[in-house]
């Protein structure tokens, strides 16, 4: 379900209403799981068992850790049984036809099958037995185990069923092909049958969110959590559900022991952050889309001005889609009463990558950081080992965008850009002029610049996925050609007025809002809130209007969905 | 306390809770919004579009409705009437007067294609000329069309339902198209005035490319003689680029090429051509000609086309023609479109292919 459609309109209305009219925690965990299901399982409803399963295994896994008396003979023989009926319910209906017609807004056809026709229902519904059998006899043996290495044995288990699930469904046809292309480059022939599954929506960043709660609790930061409604909820809270922020558990969890409520103030400001996610989405992503798509998709013969224009608008397009989905998320959530930690914090306006880092997506760059770099050493270890690190972390964490070799480069090339910082950094603090250059006006204008110029040629390794493409785009975009007319280009038909002017727009309005930030320490939507009624009535008139005027006919789906 | 006027003691304080003041303040959000949509739906559809018209590509499919019902083919009593219908193949590719001066006599020809048009609009086309009185509706047909009928853009689909040509169509719907795409033929004035919000991006839009585009010109969209486009010719790599497109369109319209049965190309035409043989007006289907360098790509589908039409042909009455090989390289101003020397000799082609009015079979039922 995405955010710019009615469907989703009527489920947040729903929500709203149910949070309002009840009042017992317990019945608001449900409405709200259950929310957080549908909407999950719009896309396709069997993938919701991976987030049941998800749950189940990370709760048991932590009460496993701290040896929880919860966790009877009884209520483990639950679990495996709960983990059996939702395998049933979600695998063995016939799912795909059916929902496919509903969503059409029709019935499906007569004679449609009730039961599963797809090829994998059956031995995932093995696997699933198997699961739910060998789950409460592995914890039996488990907790017989001395302390720290239960500790170790339950944290290891949710790590491999996590990763596991990732790595099958994200990672396993990637690693085939790459192992067959590498082994016929050898001129060895290896034949491994390539999986024809689709990829949930968002499971890295769920898997993700589910990993830290077991970790947190291995870690004794958290207790666990004696509700697995609870647990779910967290696992599956739908604003940020498929693409973020990734909550940790100490940032959610709490706020579920007492019953949420609507209030006013939140209401109002989770609308005004709502609308100006809505607008980064949809009148400023979508109308830039068309233009890069045509740019890149066929870049070889383009000059170097169209494809720096290529990548600066991919980058105004990835920002708006991804931060505007943010804003969504933590303005949904808002209005619930949960304050969901910002992921951005004005990235493009950055003097270093370093900083860059520390702005864009920030809640996985810190989950990257609390969950890799650290416990690989981190800093505290040798300096070459340091820079190993840096480089494992993001070369890992280019690997988390997708299943494929470009996301790997972008990831060294950024793990190289940061050793390059740090080196650059350690050598400013030894060198006192240099330290004074750096904080002179046009010390920092220059270090915007560069930082601007190497996150673009990054976003080209980040989007354009052929490599022969892609040296070709980076040639071009370091070596300038000296063409400056547009004529030859053929762009006409991704709306270079709409998608330009687009940009341009959001480039003045951003721009203000960091002013703005940095004077009064508020952004747009928060001043919008100080204002009086009429003014701001003027404000949601003329942004319906703009909604109306400037929304794509088609809704585009987020880009950080496909991660 | 600090003095707050009336209009501030009515608003809900900040924090407040209760059920009443949330549901004010939802009303107070929703309203303006509402307000301000209908306000722009109301400059959308008494200022905005009567201003600006509709766009380029969907003027052409009104003007043809206007045309008709004024009684475009009642002019002259004495000439059969052929017209020719395709997708941007016969807006670059043929010119009527070309065709009707290479022709028998007793021919009035026109040209009917409007870009982008696929099997769909074509079939809702012929229809609507064969009903208004045409003799022979000439389809240049790229090997393509062989393929499932596509999804029609939803911009053509209104500026169809804008001129009337799905009404009456019993075979409108499922499989040819789905649910949302009949709605939208049969939606009225304030559906299309909403579905063309962005018509002033589009004529924006328009302009930059124009600027940015040489060589382009823009028809009346009621020439029905030779509504063409192009006036400059693709060369080098950028001719290059476009024949890697068009090859790799005809690659993937080919996963569906050779498929028979229920919602396929194949059973699409055979309906069509089998509803034509019950009408008083003639079929025809041309192949349309393809670039020498895409030759051993598309002259086996050519073949195979050819295949599938004769014995249809044969049974239903329908005229058949292959124009494939007919251009040289030179006779093109990109990977697909004719320019105007190719232009000359496809319609001159297409003239001597016609047969005298007099020889094409009468159908006990034919009046005009």
């Amino acid at each position: 379900m995405l955010f710019q459609t009615v469907e989703f309109l009527i489920l947040l209305i729903v929500v709203l209403v149910a949070i309002m009219a009840i009042r017992r925690r317990r019945w608001q965990h449900s409405v709200l799981t259950t929310a957080s299901f549908i909407f999950y399982g719009w896309w396709d409803v069997r993938f919701l068992l991976l987030i049941v399963l998800s749950s189940v295994v990370d709760y048991s896994a932590a009460l496993g850790i701290v040896k929880s008396r919860r966790m009877t003979v009884k209520r483990r023989t639950m679990l495996g049984l709960l983990l059996v009926g939702a395998a049933v319910f979600f695998l063995l209906p016939n799912w795909p036809e059916w929902q496919a017609a509903l969503k059409a807004g029709q019935m499906p056809a007569p004679g449609t099958p009730w039961i599963a026709q797809w090829s994998g229902a059956f031995p995932a519904m093995g696997l699933m037995l198997a699961i739910a059998i060998l789950g409460p006899l592995t914890y039996s043996l488990c907790t017989k185990l001395p302390d720290q290495k239960r500790r170790k044995a339950f944290l290891l288990i949710s790590i491999v069923v996590n990763l596991g699930v990732l790595a099958f469904f994200k990672y396993f046809n990637f690693f085939v092909d790459s192992a067959t292309s590498m082994a016929g480059s050898m001129g060895w022939h290896i034949s491994i049958t390539a999986l024809e599954v689709a990829l949930p929506v968002g499971i890295s960043f769920y898997t993700f969110q589910t990993m830290s709660y077991t970790v947190d609790v291995y870690r004794r930061q958290i207790r666990p959590e004696k509700s697995l409604l609870r647990l779910a909820l967290y696992v599956a809270y739908f604003p940020q559900l498929v693409a973020g922020p990734i909550l940790r558990p100490k940032q959610f969890l709490p706020s579920l022991k007492q019953p949420w409520t609507l209030r006013v103030d939140r209401l109002r400001s989770g609308f005004h952050l709502a609308l100006q996610g809505l607008a980064k989405k949809v009148l400023i992503a979508d109308n830039v889309a068309p233009l890069v798509d045509v740019i890149f998709a066929h870049p070889e013969g383009q000059s170097s001005i169209v494809i720096m224009l290529g990548s600066a608008l991919f980058a105004v397009q990835i920002y708006c889609d991804f931060s505007g989905y943010t804003d969504i998320a933590r303005a949904i959530s808002r209005m619930f009463g949960v304050e969901i930690p910002i992921n951005f914090n004005f990235p493009y306006f950055s003097t270093s990558i370093t900083q860059f880092w520390r702005r864009w997506h920030i809640s996985l760059s810190s989950w990257l950081r609390d969950y890799l770099y650290i416990p690989l050493g981190g800093s505290r270890v040798s300096v070459p080992t340091t820079y190993v690190n840096l480089m494992i972390t993001m070369v890992l964490g280019g690997l988390w965008h997708g299943a494929s070799w470009n996301f790997v480069v972008w990831g060294a090339y950024q793990g190289g850009l940061l050793a390059v910082n740090k080196l650059l950094a350690e050598l400013a603090e030894r060198t006192a002029w240099l330290k004074r250059w750096a904080s002179t006006w046009w010390g920092i204008t220059i270090r915007w610049a560069i930082t601007t110029w190497l996150w673009l040629l990054g976003w080209l390794i980040f989007r354009v996925t052929d490599f022969s493409d892609l040296w070709y785009c980076m040639k071009k975009f370091i070596f300038f050609d000296g063409a400056l007319g547009l004529g030859a280009a053929g762009l006409g038909r991704g709306d270079p007025f709409t998608a330009v002017g687009a940009a341009a727009i959001f480039g003045v309005l951003h721009t203000f809002d960091y002013i703005l930030l940095r004077r009064t320490g508020q952004i747009y939507a928060n001043v919008l809130c100080t204002v009086p009624y009429p003014v701001r009535a003027m404000v949601y008139a003329g942004a319906a209007m703009a909604f109306f005027f400037g929304w794509p006919s088609t809704n585009g789906a987020f880009i950080y969905f496909q991660f | 306390m600090p003095p707050t006027s009336t209009r501030r003691q009515n608003e809900p304080s900040a924090g407040d809770a209760r059920t009443g003041a949330v549901l004010l303040e939802l009303a107070r959000l929703a309203t303006p919004i509402l307000i301000g949509l209908a306000i722009a739906i109301g400059i959308q559809h008494w200022i905005v579009l009567p201003k600006l018209g509709y766009p380029a590509e969907v003027r052409r499919p009104i003007a043809m409705a206007k045309s008709l019902k004024a009684g475009l083919f009642e002019q002259d009593q004495s000439a059969s009437i052929a017209v020719i219908i395709s997708n941007s193949a016969g807006v670059e590719g043929v010119d009527a007067q070309v065709v009707q001066q290479a022709a028998p006599p007793g021919w009035q020809v026109y040209n009917f294609s409007s870009n982008g048009t696929n099997q769909i609009e074509t079939r809702m086309l012929a229809d609507a000329l064969a009903e208004a009185g045409a003799d022979l509706v000439i389809w240049l047909m790229r090997p393509d069309m062989l393929e499932t009928p596509r999804a029609m853009h939803a911009d053509v689909t209104h500026a169809w339902a804008k001129g009337g040509f799905a009404q009456g169509r019993d075979w409108l719907g499922p499989p040819w198209v789905d649910s949302q795409t009949l709605e939208t033929l049969a939606s009225g004035p304030w559906e299309t005035s909403v579905h063309f919000r962005r018509r002033w991006l589009d004529a924006l839009n328009y302009k930059m490319r124009r600027q940015m585009r040489q060589g382009i010109r823009t028809p009346a969209p009621d020439d029905w003689n030779a509504p063409f486009n192009l006036e400059i010719e693709l060369d080098g790599p950028r001719l290059d680029r476009h024949l890697n497109e068009i090859s790799s369109e005809m690659t993937s319209a080919m996963e569906t090429f050779d498929e028979i049965g229920e919602g396929s190309g194949r059973q699409f035409i055979t309906d069509m051509a089998d509803d034509f043989a019950q009408r008083p007006a003639t079929l025809g289907i041309i192949i349309a000609p393809t670039h020498p360098a895409l030759e051993a790509q598309f002259t086996p589908i050519e073949q195979s086309v050819q295949a599938f039409l004769d014995p249809l042909a044969h049974r239903t009455g329908m005229l058949v023609g292959n124009a494939g090989g007919l251009l040289e390289a030179d006779k093109y101003a990109d990977a697909i479109h004719p320019d105007v020397t190719g232009r000359e000799t496809l319609s001159q082609w297409i003239g001597q292919w016609l047969p005298s009015p007099e020889s094409l079979i009468k159908k006990p039922t034919e009046g005009r």
